[in-house]
């Protein structure tokens, strides 16, 4: 479980993650996502990440 | 077993996903969570319906309810939640946005000159808290933030968040008639709970003092029956209930807030540091780094060095405690515990030599 749970803050905090296209596809406008969301009738998935 | 990071890139894929590291420009009317987190998950609508919050820790263990396969379960079933609400969708109320930087606070700061170069999520429960303490609103109890189920005496599996791992003996759940096992479902009539977050933050906007929670279940079907049980328990909470012990609460950013305090601060001994003056391993053993002599507390900073504490010194005890297992944990203590003016008497460590120093408790 610690390792797994370790695993979730690297895979969620990793910005190379998002050059793979196994991995999740990040955006940071949150405007414009919402947009998307609302037009393609999506949920939208908000990651809370402090990074400094 | 959920293999990383596929499993959760797959559960992810049907959602727009946005990650956001300062908050800035964030909404803080419309995006809420646990502002203390330094990881935290929301699932919403673009209407502005949150369907549900992850990502919340015990005191203990900043990682022990966040989990790969917790989360990848989390995502599946919103999935069923989604299609669900948007069949019959029910906007919330729309409100102007107000942007956490726009917060009167952090404007405050930025008008005196000084640089806000990434609001953390903590500051909006700083700033949040300067507009209740500014207005007359704050009330004492409203430091129990976000409540643990442990509070009601429930013990949350962190594999599947709302099922009941375990009920206290004696507490509040029990008396109910909540079992292990038991799926919570929804909290005071709320929205579907699915995670412990769900379920803290159902609790973080109870009364703090003494009341009733109706609690929907579900529980497995008994011998004979094929349908799970659906029913409603009445929890019933005495006052001072959201309370949690200083050990719990020492996680928070958000204790910098409460008084009184210490009037200095720094971290604990090492272990090879507290060997080399032959202190226990598990008593207070803190380094005073800073005596907090500046900013709205200074007077209080400055009373503490009349008093005669140095930094340097090493406090070795404080008001007759000497058990914490960490910085934080003392912080947390004197704020929860102590009251503004107490008088303490402090034993210090300085050269190879006990003394103590006394003074009343600053705020």
């Amino acid at each position: 479980m610690r390792y797994l749970a370790a695993s979730l803050c690297a895979v969620l905090a990793s910005h190379a993650a998002a050059q793979d296209d196994l991995a999740i596809r990040w955006q940071t406008d949150f405007a414009r996502a919402r947009a998307k969301a609302t037009e393609q009738h999506r949920p939208l998935l908000l990651l809370f990440r402090c990074e400094r | 077993m959920v293999r990383a990071p596929q499993e959760l890139a797959a559960a992810a894929a049907p959602y727009e996903c946005v990650r956001i590291t300062d908050l800035r420009d964030v909404d803080v009317r419309l995006l809420r969570f646990d502002f203390d987190l330094t990881l935290a998950v929301v699932l919403m609508n673009a209407d502005g319906t949150i369907y549900h919050r992850f990502g919340t820790r015990p005191g203990s263990d900043p990682l022990a309810w966040s989990s790969i396969p917790a989360l990848v379960q989390l995502l599946r079933d919103t999935l069923d939640d989604h299609r669900s609400y948007e069949r019959a969708p029910s906007p919330p109320r729309a409100q102007p946005p107000l942007r956490a930087i726009d917060l009167p606070p952090l404007q405050q700061r930025l008008a005196a000159g000084q640089k806000v170069e990434c609001v953390h999520c903590h500051m909006v429960h700083d700033a949040e808290h300067r507009i209740a303490v500014d207005s007359h609103a704050w009330r004492d109890s409203d430091k129990w933030l976000h409540p643990e189920p442990a509070r009601l005496g429930l013990d949350l599996d962190p594999a599947d968040q709302a099922r009941v791992r375990a009920v206290a003996g004696g507490s509040p759940a029990a008396a109910a008639g909540l079992r292990a096992g038991d799926r919570l479902l929804r909290i005071s009539g709320g929205p579907r709970l699915r995670t412990i977050a769900d379920v803290q933050w159902e609790l973080h906007h109870a009364v703090a003092g003494a009341c009733e929670l109706s609690v929907e279940f579900a529980r497995a079907p008994a011998a004979g029956q094929t349908a799970p049980m659906t029913a409603t328990a009445t929890v019933v909470l005495p006052d001072g209930w959201k309370e949690c012990s200083p050990r719990d609460y020492a996680w928070r950013p958000f204790q910098w807030n409460l008084s009184p305090s210490p009037g200095f601060g720094g971290p604990m001994l090492t272990a090879a540091e507290r060997r080399e003056r032959g202190l226990p391993p598990d008593r207070l053993a803190l380094r005073v780094q800073y005596i907090v002599d500046w900013g709205e507390r200074a007077a209080g900073g400055k009373a503490v060095r009349a008093a005669g504490v140095k930094e340097g010194d090493i406090v070795l005890s404080f008001a007759g405690a000497d058990d914490f297992e960490s910085a934080p944990h003392f912080q947390a203590w004197v704020r929860l515990h102590c009251h503004v003016g107490d008088p303490v008497d402090v034993t210090l460590l300085r050269d190879g030599e006990r003394r103590t120093v006394h003074y009343a408790l600053p705020e």
